[in-house]
């Protein structure tokens, strides 16, 4: 898989990023508040090879469309530098622009928008080579566009080149924005969920008809999805985005059999297996997505991670630090107040921090307590805390039921602190990949020396 | 010699495929404006009009300077007293004279001033209309299009304050100052009425800007000129042409309130006008066949523009 390293990249992303609304209302700026801009993506690295087919997988917002509009320039970077065939691509001449726009295009995600209504199939996909003033006679520009429609698998052409949008499925559609990129005979195309607003029946139609034209066009294809069976059926590297960084890329098949971020462990656990008889590993995740307007400090996954690092001096089990600080963040989001616990047992500060100390993720993953009550309590003996973090934890809850928040957290921040919140990882090669999680940060998944316990306290993964 | 000739011959044929489907199109839109009945109609009143000002003579039983008992100019002697008393006269079919809908104190027949007067209403409707189009959508386009930048800040606030005018006092001082002639009157409706367009065009831009057959359009290396006018006018024009009707009839109903108010061309021949002049003469209470048919026109016209902007709406935006 590493024959990539012998071939000059098409195309290099180097510390991408792109800011939203950084612009302020009159409001804002009159009451002298900050922009907070949206960080869809936020330092991206990446490189793309000639022939390769590259999938960016990540949920919904981690930023992958804004970093292929990016590489299609739609969108300009805020900073970091997109370099396609070794030119930049960010400040760009006219004459190199035009050039450029015959060479990248990019596939839209739903077929019934990305075709312009009134426009005949015909104009739509001579549109780019009118544009570009490729051909200019009528006659051949119509035979040029009745091949590339026969090689999108819509013959014989003369059927479609005279009908409108409104008259075609969402696969001729989509087949009719393929036609499009293609007229120009591009070398790199973006593919923006190319089949997510298709018919399961007609997906694998239209993917495997990308596949033969990428060798027959001789095509680099960026790919992204949110789907990671179709990243594992079409790609050779894959990319996995969270919340606007790149946190693990590599082989696609590498990283399927062998996750070493734990949010991408995390996404493919999400992911329902059809095979059957097989038990299903569910995704240990805590927690939801935060808005990229205000990141968490550091690794952005760490509220939610399974994996997160305790301090060196940490004496107890890793699950007990993830148990802790996750009570730290109930208590700093306000989730964690007298008046939020409906059953109204809890009056005691033992009882709030057993509360507390609970973890909604799949049963798998938590302790036998947890699973009788339902999550509502988790035995502290089953928890391996130290006793200072203990009486810290008690002194929190103490706080809160005396409705002084702001000193539990100030108590809880002292006491409970993790590298991942303290500095953001840096992509860090291991083996074939590049991962940004800090458990990899001397080079390999044995760099976890330091925090003792950390891995093998987790509930049984393997 | 031979061969330009096969090369016109296929030039013909390549534009006829070319505009084949859009024939097509057309054809399929028609049937859609025919599903509602009332569209019909519109347009049915709509054309008896437009003949009436292309030809007025064929349709009018007179013209407009025939004077009755006297007939048509050149007019050699006077009315009689008798005569003149018996004036406005009512509905008369050949004696003493032929005036199916009367006619007025003057004399003169008010179905051939009705007739007539359809020109000028059909002018002012279709210039306002047409005028107020031609700079509120290209306005809306820039300003949707640009949205968020200064520009479209400029065009809004701009809006924002030319509605900020009453309507009538405006016309009524523009002209004053400008002088009565149907031009300044039209563009006095048409100054007042590019608002509404530049918004709704403003509007529409705005989302449409956003569908992704635009940013295709970009990747492919469209132009903004290009993604304004190729992709983004056509899909707004048809929703304009739904305010085109509409302004129409708002113009021809402005421009009456105009001439009822004194502020009209009285040179010209206007619905509005012959309503003025039976209120001036005292004959609003006495003469029903002078009041009517002037207010029936000038209604009918206003409703066959809306009707007719009602049956577009259905055609340029189908809903299943």
């Amino acid at each position: 898989m590493d024959r990539a390293e012998d071939r000059e990249p098409l195309v290099e992303i180097d510390g991408l990023q792109k800011l939203f609304d950084q612009s302020q209302g009159v409001v804002d700026t009159i009451l002298g508040r900050d922009p907070q801009p949206v960080r869809a993506v936020d330092g991206v690295s990446l490189d793309i090879y000639q022939g390769d087919i590259v999938g960016i997988a990540g949920e919904s917002g981690c930023g992958k469309t804004t970093l292929g509009k990016m590489l299609v320039k739609l969108h300009d970077p805020t900073e970091g530098s997109i370099r396609f065939d070794g030119e930049d691509i960010t400040d760009m001449t006219r004459e190199a622009e035009r050039e450029f726009r015959k060479r990248v295009q990019m596939i839209f995600q739903d077929p019934f928008e990305s075709l312009n209504p009134r426009m005949t199939v015909y104009d739509t996909v001579a549109e780019p080579l009118k544009i570009n003033d490729m051909i200019e006679s009528y006659d051949e520009r119509r035979d040029r566009v009745t091949e590339v429609l026969e090689d999108v698998g819509l013959g014989p052409a003369e059927v479609y080149l005279d009908a409108f949008p409104d008259e075609l499925s969402g696969g001729e559609r989509q087949r009719v924005a393929i036609a499009r990129a293609l007229v120009v005979d591009p070398d790199f195309i973006v593919c923006d969920e190319p089949v997510s607003m298709l018919d399961v029946s007609i997906r694998a139609g239209v993917l495997n008809l990308m596949k033969e034209l990428q060798s027959e066009y001789d095509l680099t294809y960026l790919f992204i999805s949110h789907d990671l069976s179709l990243i594992r059926y079409m790609c050779d590297r894959a990319g996995i985005m969270y919340l606007g960084n790149m946190v693990e890329q590599g082989p696609t098949d590498d990283i399927i059999d062998d996750p070493k971020h734990p949010y991408t462990e995390a996404l493919f656990d999400a992911v329902p297996d059809v095979e059957l008889g097989e038990e299903r590993r569910r995704a240990n995740a805590t927690g939801e997505v935060p808005s990229p307007r205000n990141p968490p400090s550091g690794c952005r996954y760490h509220p939610r991670c399974a994996h997160i690092i305790p301090p060196d001096d940490w004496t107890g089990s890793q699950d007990a630090f993830r148990r802790a600080y996750q009570f730290k963040l109930k208590v700093r989001r306000g989730d964690i107040s007298p008046e939020s616990v409906d059953s109204g047992d809890i009056e005691t500060a033992e009882a709030l921090v057993e509360h507390g100390l609970t973890l909604d993720v799949p049963e798998e993953y938590r302790t036998e307590t947890e699973v009788a009550t339902g999550g509502h309590r988790v035995d502290l003996s089953a928890v391996d805390l130290p006793t200072d973090t203990r009486r810290v934890l008690t002194e929190a809850a103490e706080a809160v039921l005396a409705g002084d928040a702001d000193r539990a957290v100030s108590t809880l921040d002292d006491a409970l602190t993790t590298s991942c919140a303290e500095r953001q990882p840096e992509p860090q090669p291991s083996g074939t990949r590049e991962v940004a999680c800090h458990r990899y940060d001397d080079g390999g998944a044995d760099g976890l020396d330091g925090s003792g316990a950390g891995l093998s306290a987790a509930p049984a993964e393997d | 010699m031979a061969t330009e000739q096969s090369d016109s011959g296929q030039d013909g044929r390549s534009i006829r495929r070319r505009w084949e489907p859009r024939i097509e199109r057309l054809r399929r839109g028609w049937d859609r404006y025919t599903e509602h009945k009332i569209g019909v109609v519109g347009l049915i009143i709509l054309i008896i009009y437009a003949l009436w000002s292309i030809a007025p003579g064929v349709f009018a039983p007179h013209s407009p300077d025939w004077v009755a008992y006297l007939g048509e100019p050149p007019i050699k002697s006077r009315l009689t007293g008798e005569q003149i008393r018996s004036l406005p006269h009512p509905p008369a079919f050949g004696d003493p004279f032929f005036a199916p809908f009367g006619t007025n104190s003057l004399g003169n027949g008010v179905l051939t001033l009705v007739i007539y007067s359809a020109q000028n209403a059909m002018y002012i409707g279709l210039a306002a209309g047409m005028l107020s189009s031609l700079v509120g959508v290209p306005l809306g386009l820039i300003s949707g299009f640009y949205g968020d930048t200064w520009i479209d800040e400029a065009i809004q606030r701009f809006v924002d304050i030319m509605y900020g005018l009453p309507f009538l006092p405006f016309l009524i001082v523009l002209v004053a100052i400008r002088g009565i002639t149907t031009t300044n009157i039209i563009i006095g409706i048409a100054v007042t009425s590019w608002l509404n367009n530049c918004i709704t065009v403003r509007g529409e831009t705005l989302s449409l800007k956003e569908r992704s057959y635009v940013e295709s359009a970009k990747v492919a290396g469209a132009s903004d000129t290009r993604i304004i006018f190729r992709h983004i006018m056509p899909n707004v024009l048809p929703i304009s042409f739904v305010f085109l009707a509409q302004d129409a009839a708002g113009a021809v109903i402005a421009q009456a309130s105009l001439a009822y108010l004194g502020l009209a061309d009285f040179t010209a021949n206007s619905w509005g006008l012959m309503l003025e002049n039976i209120k001036s003469t005292g004959y609003v209470f006495k003469a029903w066949w002078w009041l009517i048919p002037p207010g029936i026109a000038l209604m009918l016209m206003a409703a066959s523009f809306y009707f007719i902007g009602f049956s577009m709406e259905d055609v340029t935006n189908p809903q299943r």
